[in-house]
């Protein structure tokens, strides 16, 4: 689960470089790339209370 | 070796841990007694028409320290009377005594419209004949030309007034106990400025009893610092301001411009060296890792960043030459102001990514013990209610409202935006507003313009919805109140009944005080020398704001972009999502964003403290001594510089009384 937030975030961040770099900063764009960091810091905090135990 | 990965939970549960002035072991005790009501009722009662007078007569009231005066004055009392008096109670007299002296200035709105009104510039925007019934009485009116508050024609506005007041009592203490529990009971938020006026009461409670600890000392010692800074930052300038056409400032208020120095390497970065170096006592109890990143960004900001924006053209109205002050407005308008907006929906977005599966979490599993995070159980004896009780009582005060705002003040408005400010802009606005004051210790939220958004999307083009109250509220700010009443051990029930006690004698009292001090001589007038300076001016500027939409449009509002609001969301939250990745403290998120954009310069003076704190006062004290030690002795200091606060501004009182004669 971690692992998997870890992953979408930086997903998220590069997809918004790109929205920068390519798509000239175009707002729909950025906020794709918005929405993306958000599922992956719900995931990480999901991961925090409901899994941390767990791997622990 | 890899990062061990510290949760959000054990760190803000650690910070929390350290701002809890009695590691979280307390009784809680009421603090309303007979001796404090009437205590904070005198004192209150005998400071608020100089208050006012005050700021009339030289635009400051005074007020901030008037509340640590009556704690000294009260603990004086007790000491003589060979009696004690508890934290709780000395904390309670900070409150109430603060509610009282302030009531008097809730008022002058009546008598700044009853001068508006007549203007010149009022008549000639033509919004003379448009205000509304409920503002004040028509410019004919006999109670205007007889300067009295007791007529009949102020019945409405002062009716109006006090239904307000009753129900925003309501909203603030319920919305503001409701935000409390979710980011300090529920997140454990560590609101690190809280402990200073806890620890401050705790301080002065104990030299009424029979030994003084190492509180009393160390608030002397910053009280004694407080009154020498006071001294010199405030006494020198208003007192040679007195005798000379040109005050001395021993250091130039309020900031040292190197704006234009730095252009040269750093074209449209501003730095200007605040030099209010009380903040330094500040930088000793915030968060050390906040300030130093919060600097390193705002270094960031205007040393690298601005100077590329500008090369990118991105900050276009920036000219070399331009001194703080334009170039922070130019670049606001080109890129900030939007950016802005956007990073502060960040805090939102992650507290509530935080607490939602920490409720989810809740409602499934055993039950934990209070003080724990993710646990809404309030401690034993706290004084606590339930929170279906107080969302009732928000939803029933917010709704009674704008009922009346619809129905009676503005009928035509549309009331879908009505109740947007109410239900989703205010609690947004309130939730993010406590998260930043519960990490920060400040206010980081602001949409600028959203009264003139809304009036140009409702298509509404009367007037009296600029004299209206729209219910865009923020509550986030009187959470720490609530901190501070745990902190010091007292009852939440006594601290609403002293509260609901007292308004209503402060609601008569001030119209009383206000009428007599507008009886003395017409505001503005020569006895009036601040509202006479100042007033005309603000007239004017009154009349602008109020009709800047008439045409439909504004160069604010066309300043706030969505690529670079949406720039700011998401690179927000991209820092948040990869300092978790990297498993780095959610503090430096805090700091960083706070940061951006900011001026350096601002916050030195913050750093410094920081840095003496974290490299000298540790090690000197011992982190648990120096966390023990920070915020009584910034209590202190608050205290000493609002003493020679209150002294100078008596000394310019009785130096204005004074005529004096040509023979």
């Amino acid at each position: 689960m971690e692992r998997a937030a870890s992953l979408v975030v930086i997903i998220g961040v590069l997809f918004w470089i790109v929205s920068i770099l390519i798509f000239k900063g175009l707002w729909r764009v950025q906020m794709v790339s918005a929405a993306i960091i958000i599922f992956g810091i719900v995931l990480a905090h999901i991961s925090e209370e409901f899994y941390r135990e767990e791997d622990e | 070796m890899a990062r061990k990965r510290v949760s959000q939970a054990e760190e803000w549960q650690a910070w929390a841990k350290r701002y809890d002035i009695d590691d979280g072991i307390r009784t809680f005790e009421s603090g309303l007694t007979l001796k404090v009501f009437l205590g904070a009722l005198f004192v209150g009662l005998l400071m608020m028409p100089g208050s006012l007078y005050l700021t009339y007569v030289s635009g400051t009231s005074g007020a901030g320290a008037a509340p640590w005066v009556a704690v000294i004055l009260f603990t004086e009392l007790a000491r003589r009377s060979f009696t004690t008096a508890s934290r709780q109670e000395l904390y309670m007299l900070l409150g109430l005594t603060g509610a009282a002296v302030g009531s008097g200035v809730q008022y002058r709105s009546f008598i700044w419209y009853s001068y508006f009104v007549k203007t010149p510039q009022a008549v000639s925007y033509e919004i003379a004949d448009k205000i509304p019934w409920w503002v004040c009485p028509p410019p004919d009116s006999i109670a205007i030309a007889e300067r009295t508050l007791l007529h009949r024609d102020w019945l409405a506005p002062i009716f109006i007034f006090v239904v307000f007041k009753l129900l925003g009592t309501i909203r603030h203490i319920s919305a503001g106990y409701v935000l409390f529990r979710l980011t300090a009971d529920l997140e454990r938020l560590p609101y690190p400025l809280a402990p200073i006026q806890a620890q401050g009461a705790t301080a002065l409670a104990e030299t009424t009893g029979k030994g003084e600890t190492w509180r009393w000392r160390v608030f002397s010692i910053g009280s004694m610092a407080g009154l020498i800074w006071g001294f010199l930052y405030i006494g020198v300038p208003s007192l040679t301001g007195l005798m000379m056409t040109e005050p001395i400032q021993i250091l130039k208020i309020p900031f040292i411009d190197f704006t234009q120095a730095i252009e040269g390497f750093a074209p449209s970065g501003i730095f200007a060296l605040y030099t209010d170096w009380s903040q330094v006592v500040t930088g000793f109890v915030l968060p050390f890792p906040i300030v130093m990143s919060e600097f390193l960004s705002a270094s960031f900001s205007q040393f690298f960043l601005n100077p590329f924006l500008y090369k990118q053209g991105l900050l276009i109205q920036w000219k070399a030459g331009m001194d703080v002050r334009s170039t922070s407005l130019a670049n606001s308008l080109d890129f900030w102001l939007s950016y802005g907006m956007g990073k502060s929906f960040s805090f939102a977005i992650v507290g509530l990514a935080a607490s939602i599966p920490m409720l989810i979490k809740m409602r499934s599993r055993k039950k934990v013990g209070s003080g724990q995070r993710g646990t809404l159980e309030p401690p034993p004896g706290r004084g606590d209610f339930p929170m279906w009780v107080m969302v009732g009582m928000w939803l029933a005060g917010m709704g009674l409202y704008v009922f009346i705002v619809h129905k009676y003040m503005v009928p035509n408005f549309p009331l879908i935006f009505l109740l947007g400010f109410a239900f989703l802009y205010t609690p947004l606005n309130s939730y993010i507003t406590a998260r930043t004051f519960g990490v920060l210790g400040r206010d980081l939220f602001e949409l600028p313009y959203i009264h003139e958004m809304t009036f140009i999307l409702s298509r509404y083009e009367e007037i009296d919805v600029w004299f209206v109250h729209l219910p865009d509220e923020d509550y986030g700010r009187g959470t720490q109140h609530w901190r501070v009443l745990e902190l010091t051990g007292t009852t939440f029930t006594s601290n609403i009944a002293g509260t609901l006690l007292m308004m209503p004698i402060l609601i008569v009292a001030g119209i009383l005080v206000m009428h007599f001090v507008w009886q003395i001589a017409p505001i503005p007038s020569a006895q009036y020398p601040y509202a006479n300076m100042m007033w005309p001016i603000n007239a004017t500027w009154e009349c602008i704001n109020k009709t800047a939409l008439r045409d439909g449009n504004s160069q604010m509002l066309q300043a706030i972009r969505g690529d670079y609001l949406s720039a700011g969301l998401t690179s927000s939250l991209g820092i948040y999502g990869l300092l978790w990745v990297a498993k780095l403290p959610t503090m430096w998120f805090y700091g960083v964003v706070g940061g951006i954009g900011a001026d350096p310069g601002s916050i030195l003076p913050r750093l410094v403290g920081a840095l003496i704190g974290r490299f000298y006062m540790i090690r000197r004290f011992g982190l648990r001594r120096w966390y023990m030690f920070n915020p009584v002795l910034a209590a202190g200091f608050t205290c000493g510089v609002g003493l020679t606060g209150m002294a100078v501004v008596a000394i310019s009182l009785v130096s204005k009384a004074v005529i004096v004669k040509p023979f």
